[in-house]
């Protein structure tokens, strides 16, 4: 081993990544937050981890990037510039830097680190977030591959063909908790993989409800999904999987992959993960024990252990008993084009909680979110935060998300509101309650349909057939 | 759960300091009962959170509830010695807009 095996190398790759964030006028890892960059903190953490080899693969913004980094002296490395090419692909690049080191750690510029055990420490020198981990657990960007590796790759150094080859080589677990959802289930959201103005990325699978602001520069990673009224940036990166709830705001922030941020939360000048929040302004790190407030999505169950039999049988005599509300409903949409009054809540029923029902008998459905509180935790909540209860038809609406049990469905999972929570909830006593409430107003909505149908008859004076 | 109480020497009002590391769930119930007579004898209540590291809702809850007692009889309600890990809390959950918040008595004095 010659001196220059013993320097930690580090890829740190820039440039996009398949989708990519072209076009971009600032490049999504020179977002500051905190006052520092994204690329800054992943370079201190380079630093901290004792990489002191950096080879930068630069893409779009190189020359902004470039006099950034300059030649790393700042953090004691040495770094050198390796441009892509339009045509060049990523994994051709870095097969060409020819390294010779057994081991290389890859890393994405605007990724950080985070693992099940998350720490976020303020290091000695400053308000730099420092992430803390043994060993990969949760791959969200960064991994730690042999050279040989590297040169088996051959072309598939996209985001998604990154990852799967990390999964599969590496053996590198990999949280499935994202958020995906079918168009029937999407209604009145806005599904986009698209730059939506000058320096705003959406990644895909990201969904958005129309009524989100956003500021540019802003990023919005994968499968995010962002409910009404939010407001996102200026200076935001929400991260992977992340779920911003209604009226929420993020500015000058970074929310890390797989966090929930709850209704009407103001996540300014802050880094979060999780139940941590790192206040940059403040500079101090607080753990939010409430977990409805800020939350880690967590991974997914297998499938066997989601719904036992009563749950699955509940599911099924729900299934039976709804089955001709369900036709009914559905044969109205059909031959009217719409659902008419009270059409929200018939829309929920057909195109999310009867599929819903479905999804959890075949047990691949399960809540993701902060568990249910008791009506007695709610009084001890302040009035706003009771009102999110009081204003949810099925009470938990905004808190909880239920995605697919097993990575092959992901795609084809089933994301509805937390209605079949009724039958899954371990305190089934609420859960009957939810359940009935739902149907209860659900059956208002149709009585009063069918009072309207008879009421326009006999005022244009024909009959109802 | 301690409240120590001083009165103020020039206006009709005291300053409460919350003698308790948490605000919480476990204690919020004592705080209420024990801040009520003060929120409705005084004018101007000034709550020194030094010692308060840690406030949950049911906390915030408790907060909101004292300051909903002052506004509706004109009076005022301010907070001031707020720790960082509390303070963040506060932005957090934007109560920090509905709050007056000092930094120090002396600030919080001066805005009488």
């Amino acid at each position: 081993m010659n001196s220059m095996t013993q320097e930690k190398t580090a890829v740190l790759v820039t440039a996009p990544w398949g989708e990519g964030d072209g076009g971009l006028d600032i490049a999504t890892d020179m977002v500051p937050v905190c006052g520092k960059h994204v690329l800054h903190r992943v370079m201190d953490d380079l630093a901290l981890r004792g990489y002191r080899k950096i080879h930068v693969v630069l893409g779009e913004h190189a020359l902004d990037k470039r006099q950034y980094l300059h030649n790393g002296a700042r953090w004691g490395c040495e770094v050198t510039y390796h441009n892509l090419n339009p045509h060049e692909t990523i994994s051709a690049m870095i097969r060409g830097l020819r390294l010779t080191e057994e081991e290389v750690l890859l890393a994405d510029s605007h990724v950080l680190i985070q693992n099940e055990s998350l720490d976020i420490q303020a290091a000695q020198h400053g308000s730099a977030v420092v992430m803390l981990k043994n060993e990969i657990m949760q791959w969200t960007g960064w991994a730690n591959v042999k050279t040989e590796w590297l040169a088996r790759q051959g072309e598939k150094f996209s985001r998604q063909g990154l990852s799967n080859c990390l999964l599969q080589d590496q053996t590198i677990s990999r949280s499935e908790h994202s958020v995906v959802a079918n168009a029937a289930d999407m209604s009145g959201l806005l599904e986009t993989a698209n730059r939506l103005n000058s320096g705003v990325v959406v990644e895909n699978g990201a969904y958005l409800h129309p009524s989100v602001q956003i500021h540019a520069p802003a990023y919005i990673g994968r499968n995010v999904r962002i409910s009404k009224d939010a407001v996102i940036g200026p200076n935001a990166i929400i991260g992977e999987c992340s779920l911003v709830e209604t009226k929420a705001l993020v500015r000058h922030s970074l929310v890390l992959p797989a966090t929930h941020i709850a209704n009407s939360l103001e996540v300014n000048n802050a880094i979060v993960s999780g139940q941590m929040l790192y206040h940059g302004e403040l500079d101090t790190i607080v753990e939010i024990r409430d977990r409805v407030l800020l939350s880690a999505i967590p991974d997914v169950i297998p499938a066997k252990n989601i719904a036992d039999l009563n749950e699955r049988l509940l599911a099924l005599l729900l299934l039976i008993l709804l089955a001709p509300v369900h036709i009914c409903l559905s044969l109205g949409r059909r031959n009217s084009g719409g659902l008419g009054r009270g059409q929200n809540i018939q829309q929920h029923f057909v195109s999310r909680f009867y599929p819903g029902l479905i999804g959890l008998l075949k047990g691949r459905v399960k809540l993701h979110g902060p568990e249910i509180r008791t009506p007695e935790e709610v009084k001890l909540l302040p009035p706003e935060w009771q009102r999110i209860y009081q204003r949810n038809r099925c009470g938990l609406l905004q808190e909880s998300v239920l995605v697919s049990a097993t990575s092959a469905e992901l795609e084809k999972s089933i994301r509805f509101a937390s209605d079949v929570y009724a039958a899954e909830c371990k305190d089934w006593k609420a859960g009957l309650g939810l359940l009935a409430r739902y149907l209860q107003e659900l059956l208002k909505v149709l009585i009063s349909q069918e009072r309207y149908a008879d009421q326009k008859a006999s005022a244009f004076g024909y009959r109802k057939v | 759960m301690k409240l120590n109480v001083e009165k103020l020497a020039d206006h009709e009002g005291v300053v409460v300091l919350i003698e308790t590391e948490n605000l919480d769930a476990s204690n919020v119930k004592e705080f209420r009962e024990k801040i009520q007579n003060h929120l409705e004898a005084n004018a101007t209540v000034l709550l020194d959170m030094h010692a308060v590291s840690f406030v949950d809702s049911s906390g915030l809850g408790a907060l909101l509830s004292a300051l909903r007692v002052m506004n509706n009889k004109n009076g005022q309600l301010k907070l001031y010695g707020m720790n960082k890990p509390v303070r963040a809390l506060f932005e957090l959950v934007r109560m920090h807009r509905i709050f007056s918040i000092y930094n120090s008595r002396d600030e919080a004095f001066a805005a009488i």
